[in-house]
């Protein structure tokens, strides 16, 4: 049994074709995130003109508007462009929150066992049989529409599935002959827990964190279409609800096409990353109980 | 070992990254008062969601934007779902909103409009204020709080008025007051755009103000055919069904059907009576044309079969002033004495001579029946909360089912004195524009009510051949509302620069391409009798510049962001 | 599986139920914005306001409130709505049965799709590039969020061709009389299809990988090893023993998505204007209609908190382990 974590090299090896594809992808919309805001053709908040001063609005893919124009002239590209940050801040904050929150607690829960288990795993059936969407609802309008707020949200609401598989691995680890060594050596529960075990958790991390991505976009963008998204955040969502509001949506596909699409290549990328990274978890518990 | 080194890092950097936040934010909050005035914090504008009107947000997000890029301001927008916009409004919880004034035939007089959306006796004043604090009260809608004893008592003369030529030269000067002092800016009157799929029905009544929404074209509008369910659609909702309490106008549309009134306010725009077989003003015990004979007509029935008779009038007087019904109390109280003189006649005595009685009293009270209201008034603390579920009127329609927000039913009166022609009314809400105008392309829905269809859509799907666009002017408007007791919109300055950084051309292009008609005051082009057509020069064009100026010689400045500062 | 663990496990199925009512009741209370601004209108004076609050409870302390609220819940008793005047059981069982009547149907022919199709996934998977295809759409289907998948079918079926109206439960204006009228006729099947099919795209996913990974780890079991030698054809042991064996977590997680969709369809049925409990859930919140939401939120954690119950029960049940531990 290897002590302190894997090594990093070959780990992008050991990935299944999909969850390369869905890394390269990735990292496309997160630079789309980072400079897409510099690259846009048109500001994305203004109507544009044609040279008659008539407002261009709702045209077709053409030459000036490679993916149209919305109701209000808006030109729909600048607007994507500049739709993947906060999509994207959103989805990484709130999956990290959750990976974090979620992984401490299923961490503790297994490892102390006990009253501490108890009151953790109540906490986690709490947060169960609250519904998401109605919660956050109730979160948007308790508090104003800011983008911080969807991401706590979001954060502090959907550990409840990284804990309890956490959880069931730390039970399955605690009996393993290099915790009881290492307990018998004096280390404590700290050590053991963050220096130890952790380490052999961390492909299991990583994992929820994919997954993570995968729910923070999902709910981020039903929270936008139905209307509660930040208006000074806008992201493909919102571009949705917009279209969906104006009523044009039989007119003008192109302006819910592309967004459409972009959230789902983004998702779908990260739950490629998911599948692999718990392919590659998945044989990695298999290789523990192999050598116990 | 190493990772905990890593880790060590990790702090290491979050840390000296918080600190170099921190003095930045500090720097900015320091550099900013040197100078400089007080910076004007930023501005929260109300408005719907998107969801519920697309134009509305479009319309206020150019106006922010522009301001906010021509002086420098700080205006955000603040979402808040209808009901609740309208409840911070009344608490004078707000900076400044976008409100539609809908064109209901009450509103079409210029006493009703000005007592309800300017009418204050205190300053400060907002809706729910505690009597305590401004007992005399105020108009139900007066959102800006507007407070002008010179404009209060212009209101108060001109509805003691009966020469049209006299009173309209008070109301032009009203106006005159509204346009200078700006608690409101008026921006345009759409025109009441309704869709209409004439597969079933064919001769459509049109109202100004109303659209295809009223009385007379549901009882009017004929059938092509055997099918005499006349189907509604809209995307606002029946907010309730008590006459007493009845909010907003499209709770008004559906109680004009199942209830009725002793005027109507005809085609025209003219009060015209209805139950009422004669009326007449003549001297009372008040002094001259201080009082009103009504004689209603013998043939009225209520739903249940009863006969309506001046009791019932009399009752419903009554009830409106004991229980203080919002919409009718500031009216109705000025009835101080009545008096029965037959079966069907009864006599009104007024505290002073009223211009307006036809028009806005008697064109607006719903006749209860005493029968059942009666027992009402006994049993429950406050009956104006009776939730009325099987409600009786003498209307034109009978009260089937309603599954409130989804549909409601209604079907004919078949003892009403007036010609129906639908067997059957079912008014169903829709969630979005684009649904209802698919539901009207295919015939799912016969006619529109409610707010104007978009543009967009509207020119779509009038191209199918059974679909209608039915354009009728509208003495409504979209107006922004300001808080005029609070800094800054307390300041004429500051709002004299706001109106002439409003690009109202601009909007109406963009937002509502052929389909507004400009306004700048409440008493927009659309009423034609009562429109002021100087209005237009007092009102500011779009001149940024000038705004700038007029901002300038307030003593208003800019820090070296750009950003608006409050005279020192 | 002893009496003594199963009474423990309800008693804290009960416990929770009891912790969400009092979590669930102060958020909502604690909300800002007021329940009474959806009745009043512009002239009502404040007495009236106070009137209605006293009338709807709101003026006592937020504990009292609570407990009022917690004993008439035992009764059954859950309020009248503020915004439609009428019991809240009146709004809310229609509503309940609209989403059922979609969910279920929905989910019973997403999980057999899905489990069927896990199981070919794994026997066909020496044709690598039918697989991987399988694999594809299945990712796609689960990532992509259900307001897009709605509004493109809806664009294409219900604006484009026209073969699908274009939302609601029923044509404009129909009367029913009778549940069985309500449920069972052609116009209303017509319009469950398409809201069916885009939650059936969604929840099918989800027993479609699991089956697969099930299968497929099962598939290195060693009592199969017998049955290979006995040289049995390759497909009969893939259903009759594997795809047994497999079938457990499959069981489970269609429980546990099961208390999940009757809450969890806002989307769907804002898109297709289905009346259901979700799109109540969301107006309902939007007006502050307090005894609504909590009454449906309530509901909704209930389905769940017991979905998981029964899914713990049946795991256990099905456990082979415990199963010959029983037999002996």
């Amino acid at each position: 049994m290897r002590i302190g974590f894997q090594k990093k090299q070959g780990w992008f090896a050991r990935l299944n074709p999909w969850g390369k594809i869905g890394l390269v992808v990735l990292c496309f919309f997160m630079a789309v995130a980072l400079i897409g805001p510099w690259l846009v053709p048109y500001d994305p908040n203004s109507s544009q003109v044609d040279p008659t001063g008539k407002v261009i609005s709702l045209s077709p893919p053409s030459w000036r508007h490679p993916l149209g124009t919305t109701w209000q002239g808006r030109d729909v590209l600048s607007q994507v462009l500049c739709g993947a940050r906060p999509t994207l801040t959103v989805g990484v904050s709130a999956a990290v929150i959750l990976a974090l929150i979620g992984v401490n607690i299923g961490l503790w829960a297994g490892y102390k066992g006990g009253w501490t288990d108890l009151i953790l795993m109540r906490l986690v059936d709490i947060l169960y049989g609250l519904p998401f969407l109605p919660l956050m609802v109730v979160v948007m309008s308790l508090l104003s529409r800011r983008q911080s707020y969807i991401i706590l949200g979001i954060g502090l609401v959907a550990w409840r599935d990284v804990a309890r598989v956490v959880r069931s691995r730390v039970l399955s680890m605690r009996e393993e002959a290099f915790i009881k060594s290492a307990r018998a050596l004096g280390a404590g529960s700290l050590r053991v827990v963050y220096l130890h075990i952790l380490p052999n958790l961390l492909p299991l991390a990583v994992l929820f964190l994919a997954f993570g991505l995968v729910w923070s976009i999902l709910g981020h963008a039903d929270l936008s279409f139905l209307g509660f998204g930040d208006p000074q955040n806008r992201t493909w969502g919102d571009m949705i609800s917009a279209a969906w509001a104006a009523g044009v949506m039989s007119e003008a596909y192109w302006w819910y096409l592309s967004p459409s699409i972009c959230i789902a290549s983004v998702s779908t990328a990260a739950f490629f990353v998911a599948r692999a990274f718990e392919d590659v978890s998945d044989s990695q518990s298999d290789d523990q109980a192999h050598h116990a | 070992m190493r990772s905990m080194k890593r880790v060590a890092n990790l702090f290491r950097l979050l840390f000296l990254l918080a600190l170099i936040v921190t003095t930045g934010a500090g720097h900015q909050l320091w550099a900013a008062n040197q100078k400089n005035g007080k910076l004007v914090p930023t501005q929260k504008f109300l408005t719907d969601p998107q969801g519920y009107s697309a134009a509305f947000w479009e319309v206020s997000q150019i106006a922010m934007d522009t301001w906010n890029k021509e002086l420098g301001t700080d205006f955000k927008r603040q979402v808040e779902e209808h009901d609740q916009l309208i409840r911070k409004m009344f608490e004078g919880d707000y900076d400044l909103g976008i409100l539609f004034i809908m064109g209901s035939p009450v509103r079409l007089d210029p006493g009703f409009l000005f007592n309800t959306f300017f009418y204050a006796t205190c300053p400060g004043f907002y809706n729910r204020i505690p009597r305590d604090r401004c007992p005399g009260g105020g108009g139900a809608l007066n959102f800006p709080g507007y407070f002008s004893p010179e404009f209060n008592r212009l209101l108060k003369a001109q509805d003691q008025v009966f020469d049209y030529e006299k009173r309209k030269k008070m109301t032009d000067r009203m106006v005159e007051m509204v346009v200078q002092d700006r608690p409101v800016l008026v921006l345009f009157s759409p025109y009441m755009l309704h869709l209409m799929n004439t597969k079933r029905w064919k001769n459509e009544l049109g109202m100004p103000g109303e659209g295809l929404g009223s009385a007379w074209n549901v009882m009017g509008i004929e059938p092509t055919g055997e099918d005499k369910v006349l189907r509604i659609g809209s995307t606002y909702a029946v907010p309730s069904i008590n006459p007493m309490a009845v909010r907003r106008t499209q709770g008004y549309r559906v109680m004009d059907l199942i209830y009725d009134k002793l005027f109507r306010v005809d085609l025209e725009g003219k009060a015209v009576k209805w139950m009422a077989k004669d009326a007449r003003i003549v001297d009372g015990i008040n002094g001259p044309k201080t009082s009103v004979k009504i004689e209603l007509r013998p043939d009225l029935k209520f739903h249940d079969g009863k006969p309506v008779t001046a009791d019932d009038v009399l009752f419903t007087i009554d009830f409106a002033k004991k229980f203080k019904a919002p919409d009718l109390y500031n009216y109705v109280k000025r009835v101080v004495k009545t008096e029965k003189t037959g079966k069907y006649s009864l006599t009104l005595h007024l505290d002073s001579p009223w211009s307006g009685v036809f028009h806005v009293l008697l064109s607006k009270m719903y006749i209860l029946p005493e029968h059942i209201w009666s027992k009402v008034a006994q049993k429950e603390k406050e009956p104006i909360l009776w939730s009325n579920p099987k409600p009786v009127g003498s209307g034109p329609f009978k009260f089937v089912s309603w599954d409130k927000g989804v549909q409601l039913v209604l079907d004919r009166n078949p003892n009403y004195f007036s010609k129906v022609n639908p067997n059957r009314l079912v008014r169903v809400k829709y969630e979005s524009m684009e649904m209802l105008a698919a539901a009207i392309e295919r015939g799912e829905i016969d006619i529109q009510w409610g707010e104007p269809m978009v543009a967009a859509i509207a020119e779509r799907v009038a191209r199918k051949p059974q679909v209608k666009a039915v354009k009728l002017p509208n003495h409504g408007f979209v107006m922004f509302t300001f808080r005029c007791a609070k800094a800054p919109y307390n300041d004429p300055a500051f709002m004299e620069a706001l109106e002439y950084c409003l690009p109202r051309d601009l909007i109406m292009k963009r937002v509502y391409p052929n389909i507004a008609e400009k306004a700048v005051s409440p008493i927009p082009p659309g009423n034609k009798a009562w429109h002021n057509p100087g209005d237009v020069k007092l009102a500011r064009p779009f001149d940024p510049k000038k705004a700038r100026e007029v901002l300038k010689s307030a003593g208003y400045t800019w820090d070296e962001k750009g950003r608006l500062c409050y005279p020192k | 599986m002893s009496t003594r663990y199963l009474l423990a496990r309800t008693g804290v199925m009960l416990l929770t139920l009891a912790a969400l009512l009092a979590i669930q009741f102060f958020i909502f209370r604690l909300m800002p914005g007021d329940p009474t601004a959806s009745i009043l209108a512009g002239g009502m004076t404040p007495e009236i306001q106070a009137e209605l609050q006293r009338l709807w409870g709101l003026d006592k302390p937020l504990a009292n409130q609570f407990i009022d609220y917690a004993l008439n819940l035992l009764r059954l008793d859950f309020g009248i709505s503020f915004y439609k005047n009428v019991p809240v059981v009146e709004v809310v069982l229609p509503r309940l049965g609209n989403t059922l009547v979609f969910m279920v149907t929905a989910m019973i022919w997403a999980n057999v799709v899905g489990a069927f199709l896990g199981v070919a996934a794994v026997a066909l998977r020496r044709f690598r590039v039918l697989e991987g295809l399988m694999l594809f759409v299945g990712s796609v289907a689960r990532a992509t969020p259900l307001f897009v998948t709605g509004i493109l079918l809806i664009l294409i079926f219900s604006y484009y061709f026209e073969w699908f109206p274009l939302g609601g439960m029923h044509k404009v204006g129909t009367v029913h009389y009778s549940l069985w009228d309500k449920y069972m006729s052609l116009d209303f099947l017509h319009h469950l299809a398409l809201p069916t099919l885009v939650a059936g795209i969604f929840y099918f996913t989800t027993p479609f990988f699991v089956m697969r990974a099930s299968m497929l780890s099962h598939l290195k079991d060693h009592h199969l090893s017998l049955a290979r030698a006995k040289g049995a054809p390759p497909t009969w042991i893939l259903t009759r023993h594997v795809a047994r064996n497999a079938l457990n977590p499959v069981i489970t997680t269609t429980v546990l998505s099961l208390g999940f969709a009757v809450g969890g369809q806002v989307v769907v049925e804002t898109i297709f204007r289905w009346p259901g409990l979700g799109s109540e859930l969301v107006f309902s919140t939007l007006r502050r209609d307090y005894p609504v939401v909590q009454a449906i939120f309530f509901l909704i954690s209930s389905m769940v908190i017991l979905m998981n119950y029964l899914a713990d029960l049946i795991y256990l049940l099905l456990d082979p382990r415990v199963r010959y531990e029983q037999g002996r």
